[in-house]
């Protein structure tokens, strides 16, 4: 492509802001007969940003991205799209982008006719039409692919060119549900980047839903964990993986040993079987109340002779669980709890076996408070 | 728009929801009023002429004159011969259809097909010209030397029989083909493994499973007998009256609207009691479609 | 035994091919015999025909009563597939997609006009339109077949929208179609086979319908009702050379429906 200063439409070039108003929900409660679907949510979208919702089915995450969409009208609460109301307005008038689960193309159009629709509907001159359309096809890396049929493309090429239909009349939101799913694990991977890459290189603003938390993880600016028609945390990925905020979300966002605990002193609790276990710092209670203390399966790690660490125990191996380049161990530790680990192959030297003693220990920091409700 | 759309929030109504299904009514809503003045309306209208005069006399009329309780009774009895000889003929010929190998399944159900979309004129009239005294039928058989004179199969009841059965027999086969098609064929593999014999298999596990065919194809025939009139008529040389034929007669040739109306709430009661009756009967889904 | 070492066809397989053979053979029968019969050179039912002519194709062209009860019952058909299909089209989608009281009632009412004898309907019918002064108008003959089509496309039409995916609407809605340019450019599209069947059934039902049509139709005719009065007046061959024709385009209409609609079976 030429460097020359270019007329067309500028919607796709403007430059990617990271603030200001994106998308405003705000207090949505949406109940189906004695279901409450979404109890009272409030979230907000920064322009040009990628943001998760991420539950398991039945958190309420479709129904939220349906009211957004304006496929459900809210009971109570509101819908802002930079800046504008449109709680009751009509999905055509949203002016949102949307890739749907099963990509949702119209079998009965070609790719092209599929992706002119949005600027047909706009009653967009028929030149430009065609150049938009090639255009957003040459951004999804399907160029000369107009002319076929949805069912005569892969699945990954289907998914983008319901991105580029999604994305072709430069919408001021792009919605993403579960886009994914029916992709094999490495297409979907190789899918993941390519539509975090261009939702940044467009300065796209976005709401993805998904169930699963890697996913979540790879993609997001920020994650809004959804439970029960709740917001259980919105932050970054690395707030949510490291600091979940409740057990359900500490639960969901991966595999990790969640203790429960009795608080003792600051940054001290003691376990099942009377251990006392050092933890991050930070106030979470009074003496004597409940506490979860969240450890990471990765955090850890086998001591030797000697090495000391804030919290360090003698145990016992009692399963082994080959994952390939990692191991899985249950190790039934002295004092009488029990805990997971994974540790690369190479280091524990896959030499563990069920049966074998050894030390392991961790510190302060590895391990989080986390609210027992 | 933005002030307006903020204003109408504060009524906090989902209208638009609300809006959806007011579409659907209105979509509802043509056909619907079609239906009702075009349909029901007029059959309604009929119906109560029954008791327009204030008695029911017509009613006694229909119910307690011999020579009408007897066009009843043959109606039915035609309606379950019917219905019964389907069943035989077309139970096996499902079977095929849902078992077959093409391309002998597709040339089956055009078999079947072609015959049920032609003109119920065209095939009567066939049906003249075979079973007639000179008809095509009893040439053959005479030519051949099998019989001595001529049958009578036409202008009485084996020619009505047979027409009304030619009409009808699809209307079992589809939905007997359509149950036995959902019939797991490793049910019956797995209860022949389990030492059944074949009779068994067929009584014990592939009559019942497929019975729920059987009582919507003999439901759908014995409706749609009851209420036949081109084939008894043009079969029946006037020696089978049929219910329908009589209910014509009685508007044609003798304007006894009210008589003729009781005979149609007599008509439509034994339809609905069939009807309703055998879907009770088996909790629901008859299979129309 | 076969070479396979394993048993042949069965007896009861036998007996079912033999059985089916005579059913295929009973139905077809009617449908074969009128072919030889149209061609015959005699005036008279004989079989099989003496000689071979054309003169009963030539008599139905020639006989301006046949034609125009051909081009009546066309006339008639067409009408009644239009109405019927963009009505029925139309409730389908009303009691696919909606949610209002009283949609179990309206399901009921919209299949009854299967259930009720014809020969009730026709005479209910013949009462109203005699009233309004109706009778012997093709357009009420119309009205009368339409209220038989309808409940066809309803159970097609409907059968479609309940197994379509709605994403492809709610696809064409967030891309900025209102619901029904949706509806238009993409439901109807995806559904068509469905509609060429229904169209199919609406326009058989009324083409080959008699009842009604001799109450409603007064002294004009349509096909069937001036074969039934051939029938049992003065039955010639030349309702023979008609009944191979509507064999014929039963067939073709059959055809095209196989390779563009979603199957001609009316129920199952």
């Amino acid at each position: 492509m030429g460097a020359a200063p270019s007329t067309r439409d500028s919607t796709h070039s403007a430059a990617p802001e990271t603030s200001g108003p994106g998308l405003a929900v705000t207090g949505v409660v949406r109940r189906f007969g004695a279901v409450v679907a979404l109890g009272g949510v409030d979230l907000a979208v920064r322009r040009g940003e990628l943001l998760t919702l991420l539950g398991p089915s039945g958190s309420g995450k479709t129904t939220l991205l349906k009211v957004i969409a304006g496929f459900e009208i809210p009971d109570q609460g509101s819908v802002f799209l930079g800046g504008q109301d449109v709680t009751f307005a009509a999905p055509a008038k949203r002016d949102i982008g949307m890739v749907f689960q099963n990509y949702a193309l119209f079998p009965h159009m070609t790719i092209a006719q599929n992706i002119a629709f949005p600027l047909e509907m706009r009653k967009v001159s028929k030149a430009a039409i065609r150049e938009r359309v090639d255009n957003a096809l040459k951004q999804v890396d399907l160029p000369g692919y107009g002319e076929r049929l949805p069912k005569q493309l892969s699945g990954g090429q289907q998914q983008r060119a319901a991105l580029a239909r999604a994305i072709v009349f430069g919408p001021s939101l792009l919605l993403l549900d579960e886009p994914f799913g029916a992709l094999d694990r490495k297409l979907r991977e190789q899918m993941q980047l390519e539509v975090r890459r261009l939702q940044q290189k467009l300065g796209l603003t976005a709401v993805f839903v998904t169930h699963d938390q890697e996913e979540a993880l790879i993609m997001s600016d920020r994650i809004a964990v959804m439970e029960q028609g709740r917001i259980a945390q919105l932050g970054t990925p690395q707030d949510i993986y490291h600091h979940p905020a409740n057990r359900f979300v500490a639960g969901f966002m991966g595999e990790s040993n969640l203790m429960q605990a009795r608080l003792t002193g600051p940054g001290t609790a003691s376990v099942e079987g009377g251990a006392s276990l050092r933890f991050a710092a930070g106030a979470v209670g009074p003496a004597g109340s409940a506490v979860g203390l969240l450890l990471r399966l990765e955090r850890p790690r086998a001591l030797k002779d000697g090495e000391a660490a804030a919290n360090a125990f003698a145990g016992s191996v009692v399963e082994v669980i080959y994952l390939g380049e990692t191991v899985k161990y249950r190790i039934r530790l002295d004092p009488g709890f029990e805990i997971v680990v994974r540790w690369p192959y190479r280091e524990s030297g896959g030499s563990l076996k069920v049966g074998d003693r050894l030390r392991v220990g961790w510190d302060a920091a590895d391990m989080q408070p986390v609210a027992w409700t | 728009m933005t002030a307006i759309a903020a204003g109408a929030r504060s009524a906090r109504t989902p209208w638009r929801g609300w809006r959806a299904h007011v579409l659907a009514a209105l979509f509802t809503a043509p056909a619907l009023l079609f239906l009702l003045l075009f349909f029901l309306w007029p059959v309604l209208r009929l119906l109560s002429l029954s008791v327009e005069g204030g008695s029911l006399a017509p009613y006694q009329k229909a119910l307690t004159d011999g020579l009408y309780v007897q066009v009843l009774f043959n109606t039915a009895l035609i309606a379950a011969y019917v219905s019964a000889v389907c069943l035989a003929l077309g139970y096996p010929v499902a079977y095929f259809l849902a078992n077959a190998r093409e391309p002998w399944v597709t040339i089956g159900i055009v078999f079947v097909l072609l015959p049920f979309w032609t003109s119920i004129l065209v095939r009567t009239y066939a049906w003249m010209v075979l079973l007639g005294r000179n008809g095509v039928i009893n040439r053959l058989l005479l030519e051949t030397g099998l019989i001595a004179a001529p049958l009578p199969l036409l202008n009485n009841l084996t020619g009505v029989l047979i027409g009304m059965v030619h009409v009808l027999l699809p209307y079992m086969i589809f939905p007997l083909y359509a149950v036995m098609r959902r019939v797991d064929p490793g049910l019956l593999s797995a209860a022949e493994g389990l030492g059944a014999p074949g009779w068994q298999v067929f009584r014990r596990v592939y009559l019942p499973l497929t019975l729920p065919g059987v009582l919507a194809g003999v439901t759908l025939v014995f409706i749609l007998s009851i209420g036949f009139f081109i084939t008894p008529a043009l079969l029946g040389g006037g020696k089978v009256i049929m219910i329908a034929v009589l209910i014509e007669s009685q508007v044609r040739q003798f304007l006894a609207w009210d008589f003729a109306a009781a005979l149609s709430v007599v008509l439509l009661a034994m339809t609905l009691l069939v009807y309703f009756g055998l879907r009770r009967l088996f909790r629901g889904d008859l299979q129309w479609g | 035994m076969s070479p396979r070492g394993r048993p042949g066809l069965p007896a009861w397989r036998i007996a079912l091919y033999a059985w089916c053979g005579l059913v295929f053979f009973f139905l077809m029968m009617p449908l074969v015999i009128v072919f030889p019969l149209s061609f015959s050179s005699s005036p008279y039912l004989q079989f099989p025909p003496p000689g071979w002519s054309l003169r009963w194709y030539v008599a139905y062209v020639n006989d301006t009563a046949w034609i125009d009860a051909t081009l009546r019952s066309v006339k008639i058909a067409v009408s009644t597939t239009v109405l019927a299909t963009v009505l029925g089209t139309m409730l389908a989608f009303g009691l696919v997609r909606g949610r209002y009281p009283g949609k179990a009632l309206v399901n009921q009412v919209s299949l009854m006009p299967l259930i009720v004898p014809g020969i009730i309907y026709s005479i209910a019918a013949y009462s109203l339109f005699a009233q309004v002064k109706m009778i012997g108008d093709w357009r009420a003959i119309v009205l009368g077949h339409a209220v038989h089509a309808i409940p066809y496309v309803v159970i097609v039409v409907g059968a479609a929208l309940r197994t379509y995916d709605e994403a492809y609407e709610l696809a064409a809605m967030s891309l900025g179609a209102g619901r029904l340019r949706a509806i238009w450019r993409v439901t109807l599209p995806q559904i068509r086979p469905a509609l060429v069947s229904a169209m199919f059934l609406a326009f058989i039902s009324s083409f080959d319908e008699l009842v009604v049509a001799m109450f409603l139709g007064g002294s004009n005719m349509t096909l069937p009702k001036k074969m039934f009065d051939n029938i049992l007046n003065e039955i010639d061959p030349t309702i023979a050379a008609v009944s191979v024709l509507q064999v014929v385009l039963v067939s073709l209409l059959l055809v095209v429906v196989s390779r563009f609609g979603a199957g001609a079976k009316p129920v199952g």
